[in-house]
């Protein structure tokens, strides 16, 4: 045990305090400025409190059809993107995990599953867009959710790789000579053991696409639009409409938190994975 | 029914060479200990068995049957590992239960197989736990039961005592022994401790660089050694091995000189002796050594360092530069004190080897009494004496 001195213990509490105080304030400033009256947000000095609350702009939001429309888009979008991506990244991350392959196929696989990674998005927006256009998918949920999903698998596959390699070879062989096809293997020894992995690449995999703008910009007009795109229209020619905006930004934070909560026991779990052996 | 035969089984990783040419064959319920240092190829013979490896060339018969080709989970093997690998987030009920269940025996038999084993392991109060809530020992026991409850024609173990402390260890040994007489299986079990092969083996089969070094029963390689290797490998303390010379001496005699043990051997011994004689290994067990104050035995030798082990003391002799270990009754040191001893050893003790292959050579007849029964000049307590060299002649 070590003594830690008073003084010591203060300093890092103001260290603490400062991170998360640099993290919080744009938060704090997003849901002030969803609260202001309109002409509050702009002042200067800025306005860093107000009385003047109200919940206008919230009303005003879910009241219209239009941001109901484009909110269960970005859901239904982010929803299917993450099962595709989890479901596809953790049957390639096992499999790659398990077969022998030697080093150089091996690594050459990893590299160019990652390739994919290395070009500027928008270069990929425009063949996709003629891609999903003759497929019949341009403007819907389905389009964009497969796009969505070219970004994150790569990612995924890399972090389940991790967790999947932490499970003892052992264990598979055990289950091999109980009877266990690899399916079985897979689905009832390996993916209990990798549950702190599925969570955190699922929660990493629903924020990239709740988030994406660009694809979404590009791949939908209307039917499949998603928040980030909505909120973006309203920087409009005539004004900015902050009140509503960071009302609507406010909003799209929501699910993330919720997710983030539910999930939470297992991120902890999960970036602490293989530190410590049991 | 359950015999194992591995037919030129051969093993190659990239350029190691794991395995070269193993011939095995494992009778119906008996126990078969695979022996060597390490990376001499025992877990990757054993992987072979259990078709967790595939192999270079060879085949591998089950009952008669090739099953060579056949996946894990065809073969009627069951595996202990040495880390267990204990299913982590199943309970130990379903880590017994689980290869039944795979197998889709009826519920009912699946409970009644996991609580016989349960009840023979001493695991039934442990039943709803998880693999971390057990210490090493109740793991190490799950990790059987798993292996009985499938009622498999053949176990395979790999190390599984190498995780339990000394005495723990000793303690399983003999149960071990003991619960595979009552269940009647088949096994095989790696080990790389000579003394847990010694004492569970009805088969010993000794390994060294991917090469079966000797195979038998525990007490014909003990004392029918042959190689060095296998010579120095089985028995502890390992066998004293120093270099000597065999030349014919009158008639039909030979003579054995290795420093100051100069002894006659029969004829038959070694036959095609070249008349200026050959070089030799000579070994001896360190047991089969009696050493008595100067001028009581043949030989003289200074006395360099006791050990007591207890039961035992061990006494390094130097033999005109040559180190000799003998094995006496404990009491023995202290009664002697350093300097100059003489010993003793009886003709047919005497093991011979070739000196540049290490081969055993020449005829050997079965080592027979201890030596403390010819030569007791001071005995210091007769009942410390009963130590299993009398047992075994
Ligand atoms: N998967 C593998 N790839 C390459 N070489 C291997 C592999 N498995 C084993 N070997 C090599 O084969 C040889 C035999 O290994 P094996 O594991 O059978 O030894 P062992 O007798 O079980 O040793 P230990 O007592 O340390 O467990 C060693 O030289 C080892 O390095
Ligand atoms: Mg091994």
């Amino acid at each position: 045990m070590r003594v830690v001195s008073f003084g010591r213990t203060m300093l890092r509490a103001l260290v603490y305090a400062s991170i998360v105080a640099v993290m919080a304030f744009p938060i704090y400033w997003l849901v002030l400025t969803s609260l202001k009256p309109q002409r509050l947000t702009q002042t200067r000095p800025p306005t860093y409190w107000t009385d003047q609350l109200s919940l206008g702009a919230y009303e005003r939001l879910l009241a219209d059809p239009d941001i109901q429309h484009f909110f269960i888009n970005s859901l239904a979008v982010a929803i299917l993107a993450t099962i595709t991506t989890v479901s596809l990244g953790s049957l390639a991350a096992y499999s790659i995990s398990r077969t022998h392959l030697s080093y150089r196929v091996r690594r050459g696989l990893l590299v160019w599953i990652l390739l994919t990674r290395i070009f500027p998005p928008i270069v990929i927006a425009i063949p996709f867009f003629t891609i999903m256009r003759s497929a019949g998918l341009a403007d819907t949920v389905l389009g964009l959710a497969i796009a969505h999903v070219s970004v994150t698998l790569p990612f995924v596959i890399w972090l389940l790789l991790g967790f999947f390699q932490e499970v003892p070879n052992e264990l598979e062989r055990a289950a091999m000579l109980d009877g266990c096809s690899m399916w079985r293997r897979f689905w009832q020894v390996n993916l209990p053991l990798v549950m702190p992995g599925i969570a955190v690449t699922s929660i990493f995999a629903f924020i990239i696409s709740w988030n994406e703008y660009l694809f979404a910009a590009v791949l939908t007009s209307f039917n499949a639009q998603t928040l980030p795109v909505a909120i973006a229209s309203f920087i409009g020619e005539r004004r900015l409409e902050w009140t509503t905006m960071a009302a609507l930004g406010t909003l799209m934070l929501m699910p993330v938190m919720v997710v983030a909560l539910l999930v939470q026991r297992y991120i902890v779990r999960g970036l602490t994975f293989g530190a410590v052996k049991e | 029914m359950a015999t194992v035969e591995l037919r030129g089984v051969r093993k190659v990783f990239g350029r190691v060479e794991a395995l070269a040419t193993v011939d095995v064959r494992v009778e119906d319920r008996s126990f078969t200990c695979l022996v060597g240092p390490s990376g001499s190829g025992k877990s990757t013979l054993l992987n072979i068995v259990a078709g967790l490896e595939s192999l270079s060339e060879g085949q591998v018969f089950l009952d008669g049957t090739d099953i060579t080709r056949q996946a894990p989970a065809e073969r009627d093997i069951a595996m202990v590992f040495q880390s267990y690998a204990l299913y982590p987030h199943m309970s130990v009920f379903d880590n017994m239960a689980f290869g039944l269940k795979v197998r889709k025996t009826p519920s009912d038999v699946v409970r009644q197989r996991v609580e016989e084993a349960a009840s023979l392991l001493q695991l039934s109060d442990l039943l709803d736990r998880k693999p971390r809530q057990l210490s090493g020992g109740q793991r190490q026991r799950v990790a059987l039961g798993r292996a009985i409850t499938r009622h498999p024609k053949v176990f395979l173990l790999d190390e599984p005592l190498s995780n339990l402390d000394a005495q723990l260890r000793f303690q399983t040994r003999v149960e071990l022994k003991l619960l595979f007489e009552r269940i009647g299986g088949t096994v095989i079990y790696v080990t790389h401790d000579q003394s847990e092969a010694m004492t569970l083996a009805d088969q010993v089969v000794v390994l060294d660089k991917g090469r079966i070094q000797q195979m038998g029963a525990p007490m014909t390689i003990y004392e029918q050694p042959s190689n060095v290797f296998v010579a120095r490998f089985l028995g502890s303390p390992a066998m004293n091995v120093i270099s000597g010379r065999v030349a014919r001496s009158d008639g039909d005699g030979l003579r054995l000189v290795a420093g100051a043990l100069t002894t006659d051997l029969p004829g038959e011994r070694l036959p095609d002796v070249p008349a200026g004689g050959v070089d030799v290994l000579v070994g001896i067990r360190p047991e089969l050594i009696s050493v008595a104050p100067a001028g009581h035995l043949t030989w003289n030798a200074r006395l360099r360092l006791v050990e007591s082990l207890g039961a035992q003391d061990l006494l390094y002799l130097d033999d005109e530069g040559q180190s000799l270990v003998a094995a006496g009754p404990s009491g023995l040191g202290a009664a002697l004190g350093r300097g100059d001893v003489s010993f003793d050893v009886r003709p047919e003790a005497i093991h011979l080897f070739h000196p540049e292959s290490g081969d055993a050579i020449g005829v050997r007849h079965r080592t027979s009494a201890a030596p403390w029964t010819i030569a007791r000049p001071m005995e210091p307590d007769p009942s410390s004496g009963t130590t299993d060299q009398e047992e075994r002649s």
